[in-house]
């Protein structure tokens, strides 16, 4: 039987957690340009603390009109897996160099 | 996190609808509808800015609003809403205050937006505000509107242009592309202030500033990629670059018809920009505004196609009408690009239900 450490066991759950929220989302699509906002680079961090779920994300600009939209899409997917804090940043500011070095724009 | 409450939010929104319905209903009594006895709107003389202030300058204001989700930016939408309920009921001074006052407010919103990232793209929406300014103080003081409308038509473009240049980042444009998108962009602002003292060359050089500037947006808008997706994304690159072609064919009959001070002329122009262009804007982008205003999706179906189809098809109908002067044509038009924005909205409201 394999025993894991108390606090490696909540380490191994933390990670689950952050790459399930990972996972959900990458589900969360831009809908201007069709492409997954992890993909555009819109996702910051996913870290846990004190057992709340800290998620930061930025849009392009600070007034990005679909802002709520993004915010409301990534509360949405993670509102069933554990109490989360969604954070919208704006530094560093949101470049076209943060996309995703392996996606191929608008492949069909 | 600072947010408005949902209650201001549905009643600006609730407003900018307003203004449109009355905006439409307005433009067709422009085209001889009889009014109904019961509304005073002043036979239609309030189509301009309901359609500008009451809908879009609402709109594009609540939406930088929500954005910022800063409190006091909401005084732009509220003051631009209230502006119309007064003008609408006969308070020309205190609607005029309100009207100053917002537009105010929404440069100073678009300025503090520059302030927090001074980029060109942020610049040009400035330019777009203070061209709503300009417009709304002329109108105020009376100027008739010939004089006045293309600081009107500044506001959408210049915010389009913008917008569009702020997400085709994602395409990697050549830096000095840039700069010749926004040195063309306020050449054409330049024209628009001359043209309050010739009507001739400055006419002209904005004429064909507007194809290039549409050229452009062809040649570096990401919608050129987006059209091969799918669903939304697909229809709004559709929407867009048909909006770009009809500021093609604008630039291309502003060159052959010269400055149209009133009739037919100026009736094409001017629709050919707010319909063929801004509203195959709002078709483009209604179903990520919506929810970010609203929080409600609106479910993608190939129906929309039906509306947009009709928008462009009767525009056409209606610039045949100006353009060889057949009455019949341009009302047949006139109704139908009204029908067009109405069944567009229905189609929302019908997929909204369906998808609860």
């Amino acid at each position: 039987m394999l025993m894991c450490k108390p606090d490696k066991l909540m380490a191994i759950n933390e990670t689950a957690l952050r790459n399930e929220a990972v996972r959900r989302i990458r589900g969360v699509i831009d809908p201007e340009v069709g492409i997954s906002i992890v993909d555009l680079g819109l996702l910051y961090q996913v870290y846990m603390e004190d057992q709340v779920l800290k998620v930061h994300i930025t849009v392009t600009t600070p007034g990005c009109p679909i802002r709520r939209y993004i915010e409301q899409q990534v509360m949405s997917v993670l509102s069933d897996l554990v109490e989360t804090e969604l954070h919208v940043v704006m530094d560093p500011p949101w470049s076209a160099n943060m996309i995703a070095e392996n996606i191929h724009l608008f492949d069909r | 996190m600072l947010r408005t409450s949902n209650l201001l939010f549905t009643l600006l929104l609730i407003t900018a609808g307003g203004s449109l319905l009355l905006g439409l209903y307005t433009g067709l009594l422009r085209m001889g509808m009889t009014a109904a006895a019961d509304l005073h709107l002043n036979n239609g003389i309030l189509h301009g800015p309901l359609m500008i202030n009451g809908f879009l300058g609402t709109l594009i204001s609540l939406e930088r609003a929500a954005a910022l989700q800063k409190p006091w930016t909401y005084t732009a939408p509220v003051c631009l809403a209230l502006a119309m309920l007064l003008l609408l009921a006969g308070q020309p001074v205190t609607g005029g205050f309100f009207l100053i006052a917002g537009t105010v407010v929404l440069v100073c919103i678009l300025g503090y937006l520059f302030v927090l990232q001074s980029v060109t793209y942020h610049a040009i929406m400035v330019l777009a505000g203070l061209s709503l300014l300009t417009g709304n103080i002329l109108y105020m003081q009376g100027q008739p509107v010939y004089e006045l409308v293309f600081w009107w038509v500044a506001f959408p473009m210049l915010t389009i242009f913008g917008e569009r240049l702020e997400l085709n980042r994602i395409m990697r444009p050549p830096i000095k592309a840039v700069y010749l998108f926004a040195a063309m962009i306020i050449l054409w602002v330049i024209m628009v202030a001359l043209l309050h003292l010739d009507k001739n060359l400055p006419w002209y050089l904005m004429s064909l500033l507007l194809i290039a500037m549409a050229i452009w947006l062809i040649r570096y808008d990401v919608a050129r990629k987006t059209i091969k997706s799918v669903e939304w994304t697909r229809y709004s690159a559709i929407c867009l670059l048909s909006g770009y072609g009809w500021l093609i064919l604008c630039g291309i009959y502003g060159l052959a018809a010269g400055f149209p001070v009133a009739g037919p002329s100026y009736d094409a122009l001017l629709h050919m920009v707010f319909v063929g262009f801004v509203f195959s804007m709002i078709f483009a982008h209604a179903a990520v505004i919506f929810p970010a205003l609203t929080g409600i999706m609106i479910p993608y179906h190939t129906y929309f196609y039906l509306p947009f189809g009709l928008l462009h098809g009767f525009l056409l109908v209606r610039v045949i009408g100006d353009l060889a002067w057949i009455p019949v044509l341009q009302t047949i038009g006139s109704y139908g690009n009204v029908a067009a924005i109405l069944l567009f909205i229905a189609g929302i409201l019908i997929q909204i239900m369906r998808d609860r």
